[in-house]
């Protein structure tokens, strides 16, 4: 390829630029060549020691595009606030994602899924509704990539506000509980299903009923749950606790984690029950089950269990802590309750219904 | 490397060897090589911002029946170049303060 080729396939390639801006990139590749002609080279040879002109083009395009934006992105700062509705008929399944941003569910006299939250510009957040699916994912931007809103220059300011932004989104994606929570608002009865898992932050929720399941689950952060009824609930944390308050759901409760302990009080289910976790301690309240399982280890488990213990065949064991039950056949229900260096000390509520 | 890590320490460079002497497109190319390699079309928009803070200045030079571009560190160049050093103790505090205890 001669200059003038080059030159022109560039100017061609650089054709929706200011005019000015242009001729400033024109004359800068007509000088390179110029010099590296005038130390030795032939023409071509120059030319071939340019990029190709695509990259060079992508990457002019690409810098210009970031002076012209930095006075943009002031004003898109503002106002990030969103809120999404969809009729709740319409959907059948409600996913949401989130990244170390707090989930929070609550119900109100609507008959719409209602989705607030705010977008922070180290966040991605991404709606799709497929075939009576809602799904809301909210990610992370890669950490590195705080540097990309880094405009102003060689003041190195805006390289420490890199690495500033940087050091924040590590504590982010360990604390994760300073972003504004997305805000789920269900129906008083909502007619689907909801799935929530979030990393590094707590799910709440409060006043929901669902006809079908819930599954929620979260990393190092509690799940709390109160008044929630729902076909079947499946909770699931690690190095977080989990809370079920007035929770009952008909065809079976699973909620467990690793390190964190577990409450429930007023949790029903017609079905299976089954509470896990590890490293934390179990404790009930007027728990309900057909077929109640709890475990943990170095973490004991209290409290009352809903009914008669004459209805119940009983396994429990734990080792180096006592144990207040007596294991028994015979019983419609079953109650089994394994622990290691932790009490069983677990009573019966007795006939009275509640 | 980064592409805002780069630039940051690319515009740096540049104001430095601006420091030794005015020089045009070409040879801050190859003298930069020394440090950190860079391409023509990394440069020209180094030089763009550089030129439109006023950390430098650029003349016209007639060279061989041509016009070669010159560019000269102003003042304000000059104390970027401080500040950029001042910064980065601060940025090296930060980056001690991660590598600390990592393999």
């Amino acid at each position: 390829m001669t200059r003038e080729q080059f030159l022109e396939q560039l100017r061609q390639a650089l054709s929706g630029m200011k005019a000015e801006e242009l001729e400033g990139v024109i004359s800068y590749y007509d000088e390179m060549l110029d010099d590296r002609m005038e130390a030795g080279m032939t023409e071509e040879a120059a030319v071939n020691a340019m990029e190709p002109v695509q990259v060079i083009a992508a990457r002019v395009l690409s810098e210009a595009d970031v002076e012209a934006s930095a006075s943009e992105e002031g004003a898109a700062k503002e106002s990030k606030e969103q809120e999404i509705r969809r009729p709740a008929g319409d959907i059948r399944r409600l996913c949401v994602t989130a990244e170390n941003r707090r989930i929070v569910f609550r119900s109100e006299d609507t008959e719409e899924i209602i989705l607030r939250y705010s977008i922070e510009e180290n966040t991605i957040f991404e709606l799709h509704e497929d075939n009576g699916t809602l799904t809301l994912e909210c990610r992370c931007r890669p950490v590195t990539s705080c540097f990309t809103s880094v405009q102003n220059g060689f003041s190195l300011d805006g390289l420490l506000d890199g690495i500033g932004k940087f050091i924040n989104n590590i504590g982010n994606s360990i604390v994760g509980s300073d972003n504004a929570p997305i805000e789920v608002i269900l129906p008083k009865v909502y007619w689907g299903a909801v799935e929530a898992e979030s990393r590094n932050a707590r799910i709440t929720m409060e006043g929901i009923t669902c006809s079908q399941g819930i599954t929620l689950s979260t990393t190092n952060a509690r799940v709390v749950l109160s008044d929630v009824v729902a076909r079947e609930a499946s909770v699931h944390t690690t190095n977080g606790r989990i809370e079920l308050h007035d929770v009952y759901a008909r065809e079976g409760m699973n909620a467990g984690g690793t390190n964190g302990q577990i409450i429930a009080e007023n949790l029903n289910t017609d079905q299976k029950l089954r509470l896990a976790t590890t490293n934390g301690r179990v404790t009930l309240d007027n728990v309900s089950g057909q077929d109640i399982d709890i475990r943990t280890s170095n973490g004991s488990v209290s409290g009352t269990v809903h009914g008669e213990r004459e209805a119940f065949t009983i396994h429990s064991h734990t080792s180096n802590a006592g144990n207040n039950l007596m294991n028994r056949e015979g019983g419609d229900r079953k109650l089994n309750i394994v622990t290691s260096n932790g009490a069983v000390n677990v009573s019966f509520t007795g006939t009275q219904e509640a | 490397m980064d592409a805002q890590l780069k630039r940051g320490l690319t515009e740096a460079c540049i104001l430095k060897l601006l420091t030794r002497g005015d020089s045009y497109g070409y040879q801050l190319v190859r003298e930069a090589e020394e440090v950190l390699s860079i391409s023509e079309s990394t440069l020209y928009p180094v030089l763009r911002r550089l030129e439109t803070s006023g950390a430098l200045r650029v003349y016209s030079i007639e060279h061989n029946g041509r016009l070669r571009k010159y560019y000269a560190i102003t003042d304000e160049g000059r104390q970027k170049i401080q500040a950029f050093l001042q910064e980065w103790e601060a940025v090296m505090k930060v980056y001690e303060f991660i590598r600390r205890d990592e393999a």
